[in-house]
Parts: C-alpha cells; sequence; structure tokens
C-alpha cells in the first residue's frame, strides 16, 4: 500500500476508535502529522481522497470534519422517492417543471407498451434534498386506468401516493438500469450545475400489482449527495408474500 | 477405497491417492496439484500414466486443467440461477466480452478498526486483502479490492485467483454467501487509478460497494470496486417484499 492509502486507512480508523460522528472536528492537520509521523502534503492527500469518497468535509480556515453520510435510495423497496427521501432522514421540496396529459408517441409505445396515441400523463418535476437540487424525475404514466390523474398538485402530493389512493394502482416490480449520464445545456440549467457535470442516469419501469406497465421513468440524480442501494438475495423471498 | 489394491493397473491406483489427498484437503480447493513431472518422478511412473490417471479426475469435475499454469483442485460449487437473484448485476456495454481477471496484489494483514468494523472481527484479526484488475476482452473495466477474514479461508493466499473466481472459493469453504447489502455511487478517481482503468480524460468512476453474507449472517466479504462508467452499467430488479 502506499503511504496514502495507509494515512487514508488510519485517519478512518482514527474517526471508529475515536467514535467521532458527523460535524465532529477532526485533529489539526499539525497534530495529526505529528503522531503518525507523515509529511504535511500525504496527509493532504489522504483527506482529499476521503473528502472525494464522501467521508470528511473540509472547510476552509475551519479544518476537517466528519461527513454527513450520503442518502442511501434502497431501490428495493419499491417506495416513491419521496417515502424513500423521508425514510432517510432528508427533507424533500419538488418543483413542477411539467405536468401534462399527452398521447402516446414512439417513445412512449416502446417503453410503456401501451398502443400508439392512448393517454400518457408526463410528469418532469426537480427534486430539492435539504435545500440543495439533486435530482430531476421524468415520469410516464399509463393513464388509461387513472382519469384525472393531471389534476394533483405535484409539487405538494406524491405521484405514488395519488396512484394508490385515488386509483388503487401500486407499483409492485420493475426492472432498473443505473448508468452515468453528463448534464445536457437544459438539465444543467434544472440542477444549477455546470453543463457536463457527471450525474447519475436512472431509467425503469415499473408494473402495477396485476403485471401490467405502470410507469416508465427516468431520473438524473446528482451523485453528491445519493447512493443507490439493494439487497442481494434470492427473487423469490419477495415474490408472492 | 472402491475395489482398488495393488493388483490394480498403476494408473487407477495413483487416481486413488489423489482422490483421496482431495477428499481429505491435502490437496485444498483452488490449490495446484504436484506438477505431472513431479508425480512421475516421486512414483518412478510415466508421464502418460500420470496424465492418465488424472485425466479420470479432470473429467469428474475434481480437478481442473489450465494451460501452462498446472492442475488445481476444484471444490464444492453451487449452481446458482443468476435470474433468481435481486440486486446490482453488472453489465457490459455493447454485450458479450471475453472476461479476464489479473491480481495486482494480495496479501495478509491486520484487519484494523476499519475492516474490523466492516467484516464484524476485532483489530487484530486477521484479513486477506486482494486488490485485481477485471478485463473485458483484455480492456480493464473495473479495480477491484477485496477483504476477506483470514479465519473463514485459511488457504486462500494459495488459491490461484486468476483462475477462480471469489465465488468459487466460499463455494470451497462452505461459506456460501445468501444475502449482500451493495451501493453505488459516483465518485471521483486519483490519476494512478484512472491510469489503470484507462479513463483518458474522464475522472468519474462508478464505485461498486458491497457486503457479503453467509447464512449466520457473519460477513465473508467486503468488496469495493470501481467500475469505468462508459465501459459497464448496473442492472437491478426491484420487487415489493412486503
Amino acid at each position: 500500500m502506499s503511504s496514502r492509502d495507509t494515512i487514508t486507512e488510519l485517519i478512518e480508523c482514527y474517526i471508529i476508535d475515536n467514535d467521532l460522528r458527523p460535524g465532529d472536528r477532526l485533529p489539526s492537520e499539525r497534530d495529526l502529522c505529528k503522531q503518525w509521523g507523515v509529511n504535511r502534503m500525504t496527509l493532504r492527500n489522504a483527506i482529499k481522497r476521503l473528502s472525494e469518497l464522501g467521508v470528511v468535509e473540509s472547510k476552509v480556515g475551519l479544518g476537517t470534519f466528519v461527513a454527513k453520510p450520503k442518502i442511501v435510495r434502497n431501490l428495493q423497496d419499491t417506495l416513491g422517492s419521496s417515502e424513500a427521501i423521508a425514510a432517510a432522514g432528508g427533507e424533500l421540496e419538488r418543483i413542477v417543471v411539467s405536468s401534462r396529459l399527452a398521447e402516446a408517441d414512439k417513445h412512449a409505445v416502446r417503453q410503456l407498451h401501451v398502443m400508439l396515441a392512448s393517454p400518457v400523463f408526463e410528469l418532469t418535476r426537480v427534486c430539492i434534498v435539504d435545500g440543495e437540487r439533486a435530482a430531476i424525475e421524468s415520469v410516464i404514466v399509463n393513464a388509461r386506468d387513472c382519469p384525472g390523474i393531471e389534476g394533483h398538485d405535484y409539487a405538494v402530493e406524491s405521484l405514488y401516493g395519488v396512484l394508490r389512493e385515488e386509483y388503487g394502482l401500486v407499483a409492485t416490480r420493475g426492472t432498473e438500469r443505473i448508468d452515468v449520464c453528463k448534464l445536457d445545456e437544459r438539465e444543467a440549467d434544472l440542477l444549477d450545475y455546470p453543463a457536463g457535470t457527471t450525474a447519475f442516469f436512472q431509467e425503469g419501469l415499473m408494473l402495477d400489482q396485476e403485471g401490467k406497465p405502470l410507469e416508465y421513468f427516468t431520473t438524473i440524480a446528482m451523485p453528491q449527495r445519493i447512493v443507490f442501494g439493494t439487497e442481494l438475495r434470492p427473487f423469490s423471498e419477495g415474490e408472492g408474500r | 477405497m472402491s475395489g482398488i489394491d495393488e493388483s490394480s493397473p498403476i494408473f487407477m491406483q495413483l487416481r486413488g491417492v489423489v482422490r483421496e489427498r482431495i477428499s481429505t484437503g491435502e490437496y485444498a480447493p483452488g490449490v495446484a496439484i504436484p506438477s505431472e513431472n513431479t508425480l512421475a518422478k516421486t512414483y518412478g511412473i510415466n508421464r502418460l500414466t500420470v496424465r492418465a490417471a488424472l485425466d479420470g479426475l479432470v473429467e469428474e469435475g475434481l480437478l481442473k486443467r489450465v494451460q501452462g499454469k498446472g492442475v488445481f483442485v476444484v471444490g464444492k460449487r453451487i449452481e446458482r440461477d443468476l435470474d433468481h437473484l435481486t440486486g446490482f448485476r453488472k453489465a457490459i456495454e455493447g454485450g458479450m466480452s471475453k472476461p479476464g481477471v489479473k491480481i495486482l496484489d494480495r496479501q495478509r494483514r491486520r484487519a484494523g478498526s476499519a475492516y474490523a468494523k466492516r467484516l464484524g472481527i476485532d483489530p487484530e484479526d486477521e484479513i486477506f486483502y486482494i486488490k485485481r484488475l477485471d478485463l473485458a476482452d483484455g480492456e480493464p473495466i473495473s479495480m477491484e479490492e477485496v477483504y476477506v477474514p483470514c479465519e473463514l479461508f485459511p488457504n486462500l493466499m494459495d488459491v490461484d485467483l486468476e483462475i477462480f473466481p471469489m465465488q468459487d472459493v466460499y463455494d470451497f469453504y462452505e461459506s456460501s454467501p445468501v444475502r449482500a447489502w451493495q451501493t453505488l455511487e459516483i465518485v471521483p478517481v486519483e490519476t494512478r487509478l484512472a491510469r489503470m482503468l484507462k479513463l483518458g480524460d474522464e475522472r468519474d468512476a462508478l464505485l461498486f460497494t458491497c457486503y457479503t453474507y453467509r447464512e449466520d449472517g457473519r460477513v465473508i466479504e467486503f468488496m469495493r470496486s470501481y467500475n469505468r462508467s462508459d465501459a459497464c452499467f448496473f442492472t437491478v430488479k426491484v420487487s415489493d417484499g412486503e
């Protein structure tokens, strides 16, 4: 292991051994260098690495602090993002970018497996988590069985909540793909980051209780504060219960 | 053993000996047995006879012949149907390709608090650390770091990990994973790693982290893997487990 890797691990151990919590401050660089007998450059490199990994946070002139853990978005729970973020202890606000009833185009036909020109509901929202712009969520919902779906205020209401309570539809399972993308001009503008910034690209199809396609979604999520999580287990365990 | 005695053909007798040593663990799973030349010399027999003896065990799936490397013991394996597993699955952009593994480092070391906490062991316990490069068609796809408690896999230092995936090793030692917690993040990578993964100007990678548990709830592995985002993506099946 390089000395940088060794020091990186020493800092991690220091945090654990001293039971430091998010927001707690680490000893000064000078003290740590002395304690471990390393040069300032190596220590700084290690701190930089840990800050890139989201373990610590350096504040100019104030020192190095244990970072707040990222929000883990568990993909297994089939919760809507509002429920998921609330469950992770985050505060969520949303801005509706567009909300409209439309006729299914070729894209919708392909993704949602509906007939051309059948009614679909398209919704795009920006999610703000703990005051920071964190994601753009776009969904297309098969609106055939949910008349009036466009009449809700999705800045305050959860889409999954409306589907469940008004129409008895629940997203029970599906497949998602997680990839990496670079923000284009429009996305960059909505999220308030420079164009070309790296982000998560998430897309998937969720089926309702009867196995019919319910929604196709794409989400662009900023990686600074979010981690996707999932539990690997035999599929049958989760089915049919 | 099974009707072999001193009047049996020599190749049958040797086959019996090797089979016995595999079953007692003297020849450990994942580890090469003595070379054909060595066996021939030891017992004063022809190399072709040795080959004939081993061929039967290769056919049975107890041994695996690897070109230029030797003959390896294959331990018990458990068939898995990946379609019946939830969780992230890595997919290579553009579909099929020939996988490869290059071991960059492996060592026995003290766990220390950071990995003791992740593996649920004492900081003074020893762990194996393995660093490897995963390849697809010879191109680097990801760099992985694996941490496992030594206690669970005593012979791991001798196992040829370029031949046997960790999954096989777990089966060999009857520590089959039943559950894993996986996370996916995007993180910037350091210059050295970027060069190793041939990232070019790209500085971000998909960091996949995984804690693997066996039946009794013990963590058998902590793994971290930095993936080239232009070369692979992850898929996940979600289902309402409630």
